[in-house]
């Protein structure tokens, strides 16, 4: 029988019978003792025989290296004599060793601590550090990141550490370079066993503990404030995933653990998918809301929009197609591409994150370029406004209760009740509603006045003066004066910020009487309580509400109503007048059928 | 005279020349820099390379990375430092030099 024994060449994994066992054996402890001073030459032997042994393998489609195999490679490598003639060292001394491989250890290095020029994410702190406390990079990296989380500690002891500590150079740099990428046993997340992201399984493996206890840790974890849920997510930002067959070689030599999790990991799996079908959802719903937030905002889905008012607010109109392109991609990009990323790793669609998500950072940024380029465009010519204002005082009549009435204005989509707090500019297919600011000032003069201020702001005079077209529409009786609500400012003209004010100076202690309209635009009442008081005086806000309003209004209600009986009874005379039209009609046409039918008689006969 | 071992000489002395300029065009694998100089005949068996890179590392005339495979451990993969580019320029000089000079001789 021939005893076939298993090594490890340069991380690989061979098979050996005992013949080539010897051979490999005898050639290895030679080659190390001729190369005694330079470990480094022998390590990079050792991996060329082991190319060679794995060529050697696959073309002999065999998995047992036998000693035909070693013979060719020491003939395509050389004999020891060979390779010691050509580096003329006669000087051979055999020395007993019992394993080859893993040769890291012969070389002696002071370990210094040095940042590392390699393998580094920042600065190489974390990856030097781990070299020299003989940890992993990740691990060390993983500690800093949470030290984050406790007032920032480790950014300090990062800061301090990457000012003081030099960067390795020379064989440091190369021992620290060697130590990251041939520590057997780095920390890797494995796809093989991985539930989630592989986590637990890498860790597992790591420190030779069994999978379902991470899993466990991680999953109690989960309760003490969600903080395994970061844990995990972190980690898994960190660590490296195993690609290669290399850094799979740790994993392979456990491989027990794919047999023994498959049934924890379907559970696991779906689990996790649910909560992350979840959370797809509230993204996609924040991506619709989002959406319609965006329509809103600009009212895109009406013809008469904010958009429409802001183009005639401003005069280019291109740079707010800019505007509105901006935020939507602004907008949508981020929420598009955790969408993607979702499917990607938790629903694994065929998507290629790298492109899909380096066009959706391109949006994004073009969004905010938009949004800066349209900004940096559009408020130069807002500060250039120019603001001019236009008042005139006017004497009201002088009655001893003076109505002041104001009309709401059906602006065609709905009649907006308005208070101080609450102007709306409503807009229309021909133009737009401005809403009028109404308040009353106390004065002592014995003569009531009031004023309307206009105001408007326009990039340069001629153009503000351009908005002057807008009058407010109001009547003045004897004992009442009636303004509008809103003014009505036709398309043509432009916006610029009009505004208009109403001032009512009114003499103390007489008596105003206000509709419910007027009394919201003083601010006397809000917009959904219901009055109660129609009557106010300067003096004091009390129900003035006499008995001859009362018989006014009830009188205005007969009138009112015989009115509507009046309608009615028109309406009803003039139902009964087409009725009888129509019959004289059809006896008008009874009788010519008559006249007819007799002629024709008639002239049968003749 | 041993023709053989006169052989050996010389193409000891040429075969740093040549892995510099394998080296030169870019980064290179050392099974590459082998097939390429066993190619050309230069090298016999492969042992011999390796004693010549890390002497060349040494000497900083070159220094290696190590790369990632996808089908076995991972790689180093060797490149020029600027002191071994300007060493590669003197030398291919001084090689120039010489095959002019030997020629005028041997080719009378």
């Amino acid at each position: 029988m021939i005893q076939s024994i298993k090594i490890n060449l340069n991380k690989t994994t061979f098979t050996l019978n005992n013949e080539a066992y010897e051979k490999l054996n005898a050639y290895m402890l030679a080659l190390k003792t001729s190369f005694k001073n330079d470990a480094e030459i022998v390590l990079d032997i050792e991996a060329r025989i082991a190319e060679l042994l794995t060529i050697q393998l696959t073309a002999n489609q065999t998995d047992v290296v036998i000693a035909f195999h070693i013979d060719e490679v020491i003939k395509t490598v050389g004999t020891i004599e060979e390779l010691t003639n050509s580096k003329n060292e006669h000087k051979q001394t055999i020395e007993n060793e019992q394993t080859f491989g893993n040769n890291t250890e012969n070389r002696i290095i002071d370990k210094k601590l040095r940042r590392s020029a390699f393998n580094q994410s920042l600065s190489g702190v974390c990856s030097g550090l781990a070299y020299y406390l003989n940890l992993d990079a990740s691990l060390v990296r993983f500690a800093f990141v949470v030290s984050l989380f406790f007032f920032g500690a480790g950014v300090f002891a990062y800061f301090i550490l990457w000012i003081f500590v030099p960067k390795a150079t020379g064989a440091q740099a190369e021992d620290i370079k060697n130590y990251e990428f041939n520590n057997p046993n780095k920390l890797f997340r494995i796809k093989e066993t991985k539930a989630i992201g592989g986590v637990c399984s890498g860790l597992a493996v790591h420190f030779g503990i069994e999978i379902w206890v991470v899993r466990l840790a991680f999953f109690i974890g989960i309760f003490v404030f969600g903080f395994s849920i970061l844990g995990y997510f972190l980690a898994w930002l960190i660590i490296p995933m195993a690609y290669t067959d290399f850094q799979k070689t740790k994993i392979n030599t456990n491989t027990q653990y794919v047999a023994q999790n498959n049934e924890q990991l379907g559970i696991i799996r779906s689990i996790f998918k649910i909560i992350i079908a979840g959370i797809a959802l509230i993204l996609i719903g924040i991506l619709i809301v989002s959406f319609f937030f965006t329509a809103g905002m600009f009212n895109l889905f009406t013809d008469s929009n904010v958009y429409d008012f802001l183009a005639e607010t401003f005069p280019l109109d291109e740079n707010l197609s800019l505007m509105v392109t901006g935020v939507l991609l602004v907008l949508f990009s981020p929420i598009l591409f955790l969408l993607v990323v979702i499917a990607k790793f938790a629903f694994k669609a065929n998507i290629h994150i790298k492109y899909t998500g380096s066009g959706l950072i391109f949006t994004f940024f073009l969004g905010i370029g938009l949004l800066v380029y349209s900004g940096l465009t559009t408020i130069p010519d807002y500060y250039k406004l120019l603001d001019s204002t236009d008042n005139s005082i006017e004497f009201l009549p002088q009655t001893d209760s003076l109505k002041i009435i104001i009309k709401e204005v059906n602006t065609g989509k709905s009649i907006e009740f308005f208070s101080q707090n609450d102007l709306k500019i409503q807009l229309c297919d021909s133009g737009m509603f401005i809403p009028i600011e109404y308040q009353i000032v106390k004065t002592l003069e014995d003569k009531a006045t009031y004023e309307i201020i206009r105001k408007y702001k326009g990039s340069v005079v001629k153009e503000g003066a351009s908005a002057s077209p807008m009058q407010i529409g109001f009547t003045i009786s004897n004992d009442s004066i009636i303004f509008p609500s809103h003014y009505f400012l036709a398309k043509p003209y432009k916006f610029k910020f009009q505004k208009a004010k109403v001032k009512f100076y009114l003499k103390a202690n007489n008596t105003f009487y206000a509709n419910k309209t007027a009394q919201q635009a003083f601010g006397f009442i809000h917009k959904n309580e219901n009055p109660t008081k129609f009557w106010f005086s300067m003096k004091k806000m009390e129900d003035f509400e006499n008995s001859d309003d009362r018989k006014q209004r009830k009188l205005e209600q007969r009138i009112e109503q015989k009115e509507r009986e009046m309608e009615e009874k028109k309406e009803k005379l003039e139902r009964e007048l087409e009725q009888k039209e129509q019959e004289m009609e059809r006896k008008a046409e009874e009788l010519e059928r008559k006249i007819e039918q007799e002629q024709k008689q008639i002239e049968e006969h003749l | 005279m041993d023709i053989e071992n006169s052989k050996a000489q010389m193409k000891k002395g040429i075969l740093e020349l040549c892995i510099l300029s394998i080296i030169s065009r870019g980064e290179v694998y050392a099974s590459d820099i082998l097939t390429e100089l066993k190619k050309a005949n230069l090298i016999v068996v492969e042992g011999t390379l390796y004693p010549l890179l890390t002497r060349l590392k040494n000497e900083e005339l070159l220094t290696y990375n190590w790369f990632e495979s996808n089908s076995g451990p991972p790689r180093k993969y060797y490149q020029l430092t600027a002191n071994g580019q300007k060493f590669l320029l003197e030398i291919n000089q001084s090689w120039t030099d010489l095959v002019n000079s030997v020629n005028t001789i041997i080719k009378k």
